[in-house]
C-alpha cells in the first residue's frame, strides 16, 4: 500500500483516491461515497454557544477546508514507552521496583497510517484478532462489513461521523472470540505531529459472548504544532451476552487539536461495559459517550476526569440509555477548571418504555481553580418507564481555600497544595487505569497543568 | 542555642474587625506554653496568624522567628522554617493518601526554606536526573518529562520514620493508608494532627484546641501523644479553654487571653486557680469590661 497524496479535502475525488490507494472492496468505497453525501447534507452540530446556549464561548473556528484528509506517517515517532517499563513504589515494603507491564497487543497509528501492530502469542493462539482496520477490511471483510459503522455509530449520527466514514484511515480492530478472557490490556496509540492534518481515528471492538477484554486508547501529539489539526474520532464497542469490556481513553491531544469524538457501547444480556475517560488535551473537544443496554441484566459504567486549562474548551455529552428491563448504570464525571478553561457537561439517563426496573445513577462534580473558568453542567433524567430507580447528583464549587492553607501549613507550596487536591479529586477515575505507566502520565499531566 | 519566636505588639484584623489588640509573647524551643481563655478571646486568631493564614491581616507589630520577621512569608515557607499548627478543625482531603501526603510534606520541610520551590521556570532543574522513560509528547499542557518530577524522600527511609512515629504514638498503620482525614472521627483527626507533628518535628508547634470535641479517653491519648513529642528542640504552645489535657502535659508557662489581649501570665499554678475561680477575677484585674462574646 502506498500513501496517497490527497490535497483536496471534501471531494468525491479525494474519497475515491483514498479508497483506491487502499485497494478497498467496492462495498467500502460505496460506504465512503454515501457518507460524503451525508456530510454535505447534515448541519454542523450546534455546540458553539455552550450546551444551553447561555454563555459565550470564545471558540476558535475550525477551518475544515485547510485540512488535509490524509497525512502519511513521519519519521519522528517519540518513545511511547510501549514496552511498559515502569518504576512503581511498593508502599508496603517501602521499596521502588522496576517492572515491565504486560500488554496483550499494541497498535500505533502515526498520523493517518498504522505503523506498528503487535499481538501477544497467547492472545493470538486463542483466536483474538487485533489489527489495523485497513487490514481488517482486506482480511476479515465479513466482520468489518457487519460491524463497522452499521448498527453502532452510524454515518448519519452527525456531520463529523459522516466525515469520518468518508475519509477514515488506519484504525484499530479488536475481535475477541467466545469465552476468551484476556487480562492484560490492549493498547491503541494515535500519535500525530502534522499541522493542518485531519486524523480519523477509529477503534472497533467486538467482544463475543462471555469474553473479557480491556482496551486503552491513547491520543498524543507533538507539542510544536503551530496550526490547527483535527481528530474526528469514533469508537464502537459491541459487548455480547455475558461479556465484559473495559475501555480506557486518556486523551492528551496538543492544544491546537480539535477533537470531535463519538464513542458508543452496545451491551447485550448480562454483559458489563465500562468507559474510563481522562479528557486532558486538545483545544476543543466535543465528546459524545453513550452506553446502550440492549439485553436484560446488562450493566454500564461511565467515569471521566476532565481538566481544561489555558483556553481549552472541553464538552461532553454522556448518555446512559436503558432500552430493556432490569439493567443498571453508574456514571461519575469530575471536572477541574483552571485559567480560562471551559467545560460543558450534558449527562442524561434515558430509560425507554420497556426499561422497567432500571437502576441508574449519574453524578457530576465541578471544581473551579480559577474565577476566569466557566462550566455549564446539566445532568438530566428522561424516563418513559415505570418502576425505575434513577437519580442524579451534582456539586459545583471553588477549591477550598481552607484546605489549601491546611496543606500549605505542612510545607507544600500553594501549587503543590492545589495539585494534591486536584489529584485527590480525580483519584476515583485515574486509579482505575490498569497500566501504572499511563496512570503516572495522567498524574504528571495534572501537575503540569497546575505548575 | 534555642531559637526564639518573638511576638511583638501584634495587632490583627479579620475583615476590618480588630481581634488581637497588641500582644507580646516569646516562645523558645524546649518550652511548653498554654494559652487559655474564654471562647472568642482571639486564641485561634493568634495561631492562624502565626502560621500565615491569608484571612488574617496584621495591622501593626511583628512576628520574629530566628531573628527575622516572617510576616511576609506564606504558610508553606513558615512551615519550612520549622513552625507548625495543629488545626482545631483539620481539613479532609479525599483521594490523597495520608502517607503520600506526609512524605511530600516531610520532603518539603527537610529542604528548608532555602531550596528553590518548584515553578514552571525551574521545573527541569529539580528532577531526579533519571530522565525517565515517559514519552515527551502531547501539547503544551500535556508535555510530560519525568525528570521534572520532584524527588521525594526515598520510600524506605520515609517508611522507617513513619513506623517509628506510629509506634511512639501507639497508632495503627491503617490511619496512614486512608485518605487524609477523609471520614475520620473527631478524635482520629486530632491524632492525625499529632502524628503529622511527630513526623515533621517542627521547632515550634501550635496546637489549636487539640482537645475540643473529644471524650475523656481521646483527650488522654492526644495529651500523652503531645507529651511524648516534647523535647529540647521543640517548643509547644497549647491553646485550650479546658484544663483536662494539661493533666498529661508538663507546662512551663500559662497565659490567659481575653478580648485580644494577653492579660495574665504565670506558671502551672495558674491553671488550678482558673479551674477554681473562673476567668472573672482576671478580667477585673485587667480592668476589662464584661465582653458579650465570652463565657462568664
Amino acid at each position: 500500500m502506498t500513501s496517497p497524496v490527497i490535497e483536496s479535502f471534501l471531494t468525491l475525488e479525494a474519497v475515491e483516491k483514498l479508497s483506491a490507494s487502499k485497494q478497498e472492496p467496492e462495498w467500502m468505497l460505496e460506504k465512503r461515497r454515501e457518507a460524503l453525501k451525508l456530510y454535505d447534507a447534515l448541519p454542523l452540530p450546534d455546540w458553539t454557544r455552550g450546551i444551553r446556549g447561555w454563555w459565550t464561548s470564545n471558540l476558535k473556528e475550525l477551518r475544515l477546508e485547510s485540512l488535509k484528509p490524509f497525512t502519511p506517517a513521519g519519521a519522528n515517532l517519540p518513545n511511547l514507552n510501549l514496552d511498559g517499563n515502569v518504576t512503581i513504589e511498593d508502599e508496603e515494603e517501602g521499596e521502588t521496583r522496576e517492572i515491565v507491564e504486560q500488554t496483550a497487543g499494541v497498535i500505533v497509528q502515526y498520523n493517518s497510517e498504522v505503523v506498528q501492530v503487535e499481538l501477544s502469542e497467547e492472545a493470538a493462539a486463542q483466536g483474538v484478532i487485533f489489527c489495523s482496520l485497513d487490514e481488517a477490511v482486506q482480511k476479515h471483510p465479513a466482520l468489518v462489513h457487519e460491524y463497522f459503522m452499521t448498527s453502532n455509530v452510524k454515518p448519519d449520527d452527525n456531520k463529523f461521523a459522516a466525515l469520518h466514514a468518508a475519509l477514515w484511515s488506519g484504525g484499530a480492530f479488536l475481535y475477541v472470540p467466545k469465552n476468551v478472557i484476556i487480562d492484560a490490556p490492549f493498547r491503541v496509540v494515535f500519535y500525530a505531529d502534522t499541522a493542518n492534518s485531519a486524523i480519523f481515528s477509529h477503534v472497533l471492538v467486538v467482544a463475543e459472548p462471555y469474553s473479557q477484554v480491556k482496551i486503552i486508547e491513547e491520543q498524543l501529539s507533538a507539542s510544536n504544532l503551530k496550526e490547527q489539526a483535527l481528530d474526528a474520532n469514533i469508537v464502537e464497542v459491541f459487548v455480547a451476552t455475558g461479556a465484559k469490556v473495559e475501555f480506557y481513553n486518556p486523551q492528551e491531544w496538543g492544544e491546537n487539536f480539535f477533537n470531535y469524538s463519538t464513542k458508543r457501547a452496545l451491551l447485550k444480556k448480562d454483559s458489563i461495559h465500562r468507559w474510563i475517560l481522562a479528557v486532558m488535551g486538545s483545544e476543543e473537544t466535543r465528546l459524545d459517550v453513550e452506553s446502550v443496554t440492549l439485553g436484560e441484566g446488562a450493566h454500564a459504567e461511565s467515569v471521566g476526569a476532565i481538566f481544561p486549562n489555558h483556553e481549552q474548551h472541553l464538552d461532553l455529552k454522556v448518555v446512559m440509555r436503558h432500552s430493556v428491563p432490569n439493567t443498571s448504570g453508574d456514571a461519575l464525571f469530575k471536572a477541574a477548571l483552571l485559567d480560562k478553561g471551559q467545560y460543558g457537561f450534558q449527562g442524561k439517563i434515558r430509560v425507554d418504555k420497556l426499561g422497567r426496573n432500571t437502576d441508574s445513577f449519574l453524578s457530576d462534580h465541578v471544581l473551579f481553580l480559577s474565577e476566569d473558568s466557566k462550566a455549564d453542567a446539566l445532568p438530566s433524567l428522561d424516563v418513559d418507564a415505570n418502576d425505575v430507580r434513577c437519580a442524579h447528583g451534582q456539586t459545583i464549587g471553588m477549591v477550598d481555600e481552607q484546605a489549601i492553607f491546611y496543606l500549605q501549613s505542612r510545607g507544600l507550596s500553594r501549587e503543590e497544595a492545589v495539585g494534591l487536591i486536584v489529584q485527590g479529586f480525580f483519584e476515583q477515575v485515574t486509579n482505575r487505569i490498569p497500566l501504572a505507566s499511563v496512570r503516572q502520565r495522567m498524574k504528571e499531566i495534572v501537575s503540569r497543568k497546575i505548575y | 542555642m534555642a531559637d526564639e519566636l518573638i511576638i511583638k505588639d501584634l495587632h490583627v484584623n479579620v475583615e476590618d474587625k480588630e481581634i488581637i489588640k497588641g500582644l507580646n509573647l516569646t516562645i523558645r524551643q524546649g518550652e511548653t506554653h498554654v494559652i487559655m481563655g474564654p471562647n472568642g478571646s482571639g486564641k485561634s486568631t493568634l495561631s492562624n496568624t502565626i502560621m500565615g493564614h491569608p484571612r488574617y491581616t496584621v495591622t501593626a507589630g511583628d512576628i520574629i522567628w530566628q531573628g527575622e520577621s516572617i510576616l511576609d512569608l506564606p504558610a508553606d515557607r513558615r512551615a519550612r522554617r520549622g513552625l507548625f499548627l495543629a488545626f482545631q478543625y483539620p481539613m479532609e482531603v479525599p483521594g490523597v493518601s495520608a502517607s503520600n501526603f506526609l512524605r511530600t510534606a516531610l520532603t518539603n520541610i527537610r529542604k528548608g526554606d532555602q531550596a528553590p520551590t518548584i515553578t514552571p521556570d525551574n521545573l527541569g532543574e529539580i528532577g531526579d536526573g533519571s530522565g525517565g522513560n515517559v514519552a515527551k509528547v502531547g501539547g503544551d499542557g500535556a508535555n510530560i518529562d519525568r525528570s521534572k518530577r520532584q524527588i521525594l524522600i526515598p520510600p524506605k527511609e520515609f517508611r522507617t520514620i513513619l513506623k517509628s512515629k506510629l509506634n511512639l504514638l501507639q497508632m495503627d498503620e491503617k490511619y496512614t493508608k486512608r485518605y487524609l482525614n477523609d471520614g475520620f472521627s473527631g478524635g482520629e483527626k486530632k491524632r492525625m494532627e499529632v502524628l503529622q507533628m511527630a513526623v515533621l518535628s517542627p521547632k515550634i508547634a501550635f496546637l489549636d484546641e487539640p482537645d475540643s470535641g473529644l471524650d475523656i479517653d481521646a483527650i488522654r491519648i492526644v495529651g500523652e501523644g503531645v507529651s511524648k513529642l516534647k523535647g529540647p528542640d521543640m517548643g509547644i504552645v497549647v491553646i485550650t479553654h479546658q484544663q483536662r489535657i494539661l493533666n498529661y502535659l508538663d507546662v512551663d508557662f500559662v497565659h490567659v487571653m481575653m478580648q485580644g489581649y494577653l492579660v495574665k501570665s504565670g506558671g502551672k499554678e495558674l491553671v488550678k486557680e482558673i479551674e477554681e475561680r473562673g476567668y472573672g477575677w482576671i478580667r477585673e484585674e485587667a480592668g476589662l469590661a464584661v465582653g458579650a462574646e465570652e463565657d462568664v
